[in-house]
């Protein structure tokens, strides 16, 4: 087995940029699980029983399922349906199919953090506010959500590092990310073992990095929960 | 003046609340007393408007007030404080922010004087010296008078408190004690529950007994302690006084 011949400076930098393709696909799925999220918690929080129902089926639905269905029904369903109704040919662009279906995938996870985020607030606090006069506005954005958000944080920090190695998904439909390349090169040598071992190290190094991150920010975030 | 007249809660089954008719007058200082579980933190909420009543009317000046209403529950907070047991101070604010924030949110005011007023407040009650601390850093008792200087700034004409010493060690009861009985002397209006039998006994205009959900005596301290009308007030009073 020539390690070499395999570890070359094209074979890597062709992984790198797959592992760049991972973790940009990830911050855009992230960031569209947030503002989904954001919607949905908003929706479960209501006083309204229908819009509690509509987030509860939304989450229920989303995380009742494989996300590889998920992203093949946005893929080969959504066409179907898009020809049934419209009598006429859709072309899906796998990136956007790809990164729109993680990102409506991460927005029932994040519904749930930002929810449980949220509710985890002392009640006291809504309390006090309502006896100092304050508008429920007020207490929302001035007490509650400071609070919440800092708790938030992490864990959508690890949705994020999920979302990094979910990315792998998409490599199903086409998409040129960190394992489907190291797979392509894999075929490419009659050797899977060492590019296989590579993508783990892109992924490891990335994953690491972004939890030593998240730690430092934790630490920033709890200033006023240290005695 | 507050007056409830006929209120009652339940929470399930539970009886909470059941017919209570209460008045607390202007300038009165009112103590609450009573086992637990016999409804005294929910008389307090429920003026407040922390707990919806079921059945009877709250009064405050003579206008009838549905806390179910935005209006109707701004006039009461404008002009009530209220202390909790636990403090709930903000905990992502720092003293000076508890006090500072809710008061700005209030009053279109320049945020330099009420800076001022927000320090001369917190050295009343003696924590002058934490005024950039966050709450956790607090003890017990510097936390409570913390609280206690946050309803202080809205310039409240009546004091609702639940049991403020309760939550407490207590080697900090007394410095707690010693800043309600100064806003007492100050002719603050309030209604106090609490299990300092004492303290009571010094600083109430009227106790009052409270038991399943019912108001069952009140009196002035000494008629209270010395004459007590009903079984119920007399077991409490020999349990809680050995
Ligand atoms: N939010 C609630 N949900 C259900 N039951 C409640 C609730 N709040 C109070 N209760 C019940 O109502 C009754 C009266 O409670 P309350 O807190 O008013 O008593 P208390 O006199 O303040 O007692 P303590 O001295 O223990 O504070 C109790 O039996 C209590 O368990
Ligand atoms: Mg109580």
């Amino acid at each position: 087995m020539d390690i070499g011949a395999i570890l070359t400076l094209d074979n890597i930098t062709y992984l790198a940029y797959g592992a760049a393709m991972s973790l940009a696909i990830a911050l855009i799925a992230v960031i569209g699980g947030i503002v989904i999220g954001t919607f949905i918690a908003i929706l479960k929080l209501s006083k309204s029983k229908l819009l509690k129902l509509i987030g509860n089926i939304y989450v229920e639905v989303v995380r009742g399922t494989p996300m590889l269905l998920q992203i093949l029904f946005f893929y080969l369903g959504i066409p179907v349906l898009y020809q049934l109704l419209f009598s006429d040919n859709l072309r899906v662009n796998i990136y956007a199919c790809g990164i729109l279906a993680m990102a409506l995938n991460s927005g029932a996870y994040c519904a749930e953090l930002i929810r449980s985020g949220i509710e985890g607030i002392d009640k006291g606090q809504r309390e006090a506010g309502l006896t100092l006069n304050l508008s429920e506005k007020t207490i929302m954005t001035k007490i509650i959500l400071p609070q919440a958000i800092r708790r938030i944080i992490p864990p959508l920090v690890s949705e994020f590092i999920t979302l990094i190695k979910d990315s792998s998904l998409l490599g199903t439909i086409g998409v040129m990310e960190l394992l489907n390349r190291a797979k392509i090169i894999g075929t490419n040598y009659y050797n899977y073992l060492i590019p296989l071992l590579v993508a783990s190290a892109f992924y490891l190094v990335m994953t690491l990095f972004i939890s030593y991150l998240s730690r430092i920010l934790e630490r920033r975030l709890a200033v006023y929960d240290r005695s | 003046m507050i007056e409830a007249k006929h209120i009652s809660k339940h929470f399930g089954d539970l009886k909470a609340l059941d017919d209570v008719s209460f008045k607390l007058a202007n300038d009165e200082i009112v103590c609450i007393v009573g086992p637990s579980g016999s409804g005294k933190s929910t008389l307090c909420r429920a003026l407040n408007g922390l707990e919806l009543i079921d059945e009877g009317t709250i009064i405050y000046d003579e206008k009838v007030i549905d806390f179910t209403k935005k209006e109707d529950a701004h006039y009461v907070h404008a002009k009530t404080g209220f202390v909790f047991q636990h403090f709930n101070l903000f905990a992502h604010l720092k003293v000076i922010d508890n006090l500072l924030m809710p008061y700005l949110e209030n009053y279109k005011v320049n945020k330099a004087d009420a800076l001022e007023k927000a320090k001369a407040i917190l050295e009343k009650v003696g924590v002058a010296d934490k005024i950039d601390d966050y709450p956790n850093k607090l003890s017990g008792g510097q936390k409570q008078r913390v609280a206690i200087a946050r309803s202080l700034m809205l310039e409240p004409k009546i004091l609702l408190m639940d049991e403020p010493t309760s939550a407490l060690d207590p080697e900090m009861v007394k410095e707690v004690l010693d800043v309600m009985k100064e806003i007492a002397q100050s002719g603050m209006t309030m209604l106090i529950v609490t299990h300092e039998m004492n303290f009571a006994k010094n600083i109430a205009d009227r106790i009052v007994f409270m038991d399943e959900g019912k108001i069952v005596e009140e009196n002035d301290p000494y008629h209270f302690f010395n004459e007590p009308k009903t079984e119920r007030l007399k077991l409490f009073l020999s349990k809680m006084l050995y």
